[in-house]
């Protein structure tokens, strides 16, 4: 059968369609088929797809469960879809899924299936049910390698959970069309000779950058949202796991940009393709648009819950598992800075095969009178370091490893200066490059004080790890008695005095913030704000390393200490 | 009397049940945090980590002992998913599960042990030392101007946000007291439109 000839709508460049299946029922005008030819690749009813959505930056892929052209000669499938493990990331709980596993829509409601037009279809692809469901014939190992995707379980749309076993009909087709097929029909082979499995891009139409906006719309679940289905926007590389998005956002721009030529050298490239990722606006199209050609069909994509509303920046909670975790957690330096194990017999016959001597290495235990802490009830910290400063006796300690306890410092400058003093770590509270661990120390008189300080900076002291602690004169911050915080907003209305106590106990109890609301969005702004932030000091932290890494490895003691990192 | 590895590992346990939060307003206080966070889960501790070396106007921080780890979770995913405002709006707060460093007053891991050593200039890695400790020194300012530059952006972002807000309220009351005073009847009378709602 081949398509309608003349320029007329649905009108396709390399389309055939193949086997007939058939008229529709309610309108005979309506013929389907169990297969066409579209860009020199065959598809076959029930086969695997990518499917291209305005708008989005990963293509979905569904599975071509129905194939028809209407009486209009626009020609549609109908397709029920696969979710990316990111599009369910919220609903997943404590189910890990693989890198390249999908779980197939179920259920009722939206984000099932969809018609879409044909054009939309971008290649075939290879996905392979891992299920142990009876009707599922097992995979062998080369179906499993060849596959481009796996399946395991599959998402119910409507009560939004995974499910371990599969209903008995999704969408009105049966389950076992959605599992492997038996017997010899090989998927992912095309009639066509020469022709590749991997899909072909076309670049039919080029689209103004200003469409090009990528979003990632989440709410509770990742939106497919698309008014219309152009053809096929220009892209780079098939299929696009991260794009680089136009901010358009001023004022984050420029401060952005300022930060990053500040801190950052290379690392700023990377952060800014990162963020640019995780960061997008999304335009709302309620009316068509330019792209109201024919593909305007109304049928809308799937959307699992659609944001209606002005321009919102929607932020990427959590990184997709399935891409790069380039922010990967601070607290590996940490990590390796704990639980260390210093064999004190290996130091001590390192100390004697060496042939210049570095010093003592001294172990540090507690104080002899570490039981007398236990004895005095101790005043208010607050109280206390406020004057120790006063007086003049309080020292900080920096570069300390972050997980020393307060004792534990005690006990280092007991032994380290033949010292008592009390000391107080300063906890990891906000944000900052976490390798560094810092304590409030109070020595006994001021001169004590003061000479601690000009021995620790005359000398070195150094720590297991290859720290050298650093001492400073103490310095509080005030505390911050008019509460200047940023971010809370009020309007000047009613004077709070006439207000009734209920309006009041409302304006102030603690709340999750509706989405339909202005807080919302600017709250939406704040924890963008955050994220940001967040990215920065990961960026620095790994900068600061690297340069303590670099100093660290012309250190020659590493015979002495045994360094792990 | 516990022995150092069982304070240790109840210690350990007390971290997993705990919540930290972080960009509190500073008239967040005990009792706020209590009754807001026992909508989700019952709260055994409240403690706030005081700012005793950042910058002056530092949002505060708050550390939330829960029953139970699985609480933990629960809450956190709560709070990531919606923005959660305490206090004021529209900043929201953040919550991250606890770590052992976030408690001052945490007993000492009883398998570690620290050793250190006195370096003299004449000892050969003195140098190397020395410019390890320039380093501290230099990541430290580094961090206090990051810290300084989130504030000033924070600054901005509220004074933005402000901007937009007093303009919202403005048209809002506008269009309310146009309303509301018949000047929109009157108007519509005048133009034979349907419009004024009684």
């Amino acid at each position: 059968m081949s398509g309608p000839s003349g320029a007329k709508v649905g009108d396709l460049l390399d389309f055939k369609w193949g086997i007939r299946r058939g008229v529709g029922l309610k309108n005979k005008d309506v013929r389907f088929f169990e297969s066409f030819v579209y860009e020199g690749v065959e598809y076959f009813l029930y086969d695997s797809a990518y499917f291209y959505h305005d708008h989005l930056l990963e293509t979905s892929v569904g599975k071509l469960v129905k194939m028809y052209e209407r009486p209009t000669h626009e020609k549609v499938l109908k397709v029920v879809w696969f979710f990316r493990p990111s599009e369910v990331r919220n609903f997943l709980g404590d189910y890990q899924p693989r890198w390249n596993e999908l779980f197939l829509a179920s259920g009722a409601g939206k984000g099932l299936s969809n018609i879409t037009p044909l054009e939309s279809i971008m290649g075939k692809c290879n996905v392979v049910c891992t299920s142990k469901d009876k009707r599922n014939p097992e995979p062998s190992e080369t179906e499993l390698k060849t596959a481009d995707f796996t399946f395991n379980c599959a998402f119910d749309v409507g009560r939004r959970a995974i499910l371990d076993t599969f209903p008995d009909v999704i969408d009105g087709i049966e389950v076992t069309r959605f599992f492997n097929r038996k017997g010899e029909r090989n998927l992912s082979k095309p009639l066509h000779a020469g022709t590749d499995t991997r899909p072909k891009i076309r670049i039919k139409t080029r689209t103004s950058p200003s469409t090009m906006l990528c979003q990632q719309v989440e709410d509770n679940a990742e939106v497919r949202t698309s008014e219309n289905v152009v053809p096929k926007i220009s892209s780079d590389s098939f299929p696009y796991k991260k794009r680089k998005a136009e901010d358009e956002n001023p004022t984050l721009n420029p401060s952005s940009e300022y930060l990053m030529e500040k801190e950052l050298d290379e690392k700023g490239a990377k952060l800014r393709q990162d963020k640019g990722v995780n960061r997008c606006k999304k335009i709302t199209e309620l009316t068509t648009g330019p792209n109201a050609n024919d593909e305007s069909s109304l049928h809308s994509f799937p959307f699992k819950k659609r944001k209606l509303g002005d321009e919102k920046l929607i932020i990427n909670e959590r990184p997709d598992p399935g891409k790069i975790n380039r922010s990967s957690s601070t607290s590996q330096p940490n990590k390796s800075l704990k639980d260390k194990e210093f064999d004190e017999e290996v130091a001590k016959l390192r100390q004697e095969g060496r042939v210049k001597t570095c010093g003592k290495v001294i172990e540090v235990t507690e104080r002899p009178d570490a039981e007398r802490r236990k004895w005095f009830k101790k005043m208010h910290w607050d109280q206390r370091l406020q004057e120790a400063q006063e007086m003049g006796t309080l020292v900080l300690l920096s570069n300390l490893d972050p997980s020393y306890t307060s004792n534990e410092v005690e006990d280092l400058i007991w032994h380290a200066l033949k010292k008592k003093v009390e000391a107080r770590v300063i906890e990891l509270g906000v944000k900052s490059n976490d390798y560094y661990g810092r304590a409030l120390v109070i020595f006994k008189t001021k001169d004590t004080a003061q000479n601690a300080m000009t021995e620790l900076n005359r000398r070195c002291l150094v720590l297991g790890d290859g720290r050298v602690v650093g001492a400073r004169r103490g310095t509080l911050t005030e505390p911050n008695k008019q509460g200047e915080f940023h971010g809370h907003l009020t309007i000047d209305r009613i004077p709070s005095k006439r207000l009734r106590p209920e309006m009041r106990n409302a304006v102030s109890t603690s709340h999750c913030a509706q989405c339909n609301t202005i807080e919302y969005e600017m709250a939406n702004e704040w924890l963008l704000q955050y994220k940001k932030y967040d990215a920065s000091w990961e960026a620095l932290s790994k900068k600061q390393m690297k340069e303590i890494e670099d100093v660290k490895s012309k250190l020659k003691m590493d015979s002495i200490f045994p360094v792990t990192s | 009397m516990a022995s150092a590895a069982e304070k240790y590992a109840s210690f350990q346990e007390k971290v997993s049940r705990t919540v930290f939060f972080d960009n509190l307003s500073p008239q967040v206080s005990e009792s706020v945090l209590r009754t807001a966070i026992e909508q989700f889960a019952t709260v055994k501790g409240v403690k706030f980590i005081p700012n005793y070396l950042g910058p002056r106007n530092l949002p505060q921080c708050a550390l939330i002992e829960l029953d139970s780890s699985k609480k933990v979770e629960e809450v956190i995913a709560m709070i990531t998913q919606y923005p959660f405002m305490m206090s004021g709006m529209p900043r929201p707060v953040r919550a991250r599960p606890a770590e052992a460093e976030m408690f001052d007053d945490r007993p000492k891991n009883p398998d570690r042990k620290i050793k250190f050593c006195w370096l003299d200039p004449n000892d050969e890695d003195f140098e190397v030392a020395k410019e390890l400790k320039r380093l501290t020194q230099k990541h430290a300012a580094e961090i206090e101007y990051v810290h300084k530059l989130q504030l000033e952006d924070e600054k901005k972002l509220a004074e933005q946000q402000g901007a937009t807000l007093d303009m919202h309220y403005k048209k809002y009351k506008l269009v309310d007291s146009v309303l509301a005073d018949g000047t929109v009847k009157h108007l519509a009378k005048r133009y034979n439109l349907p419009g004024a709602d009684k």
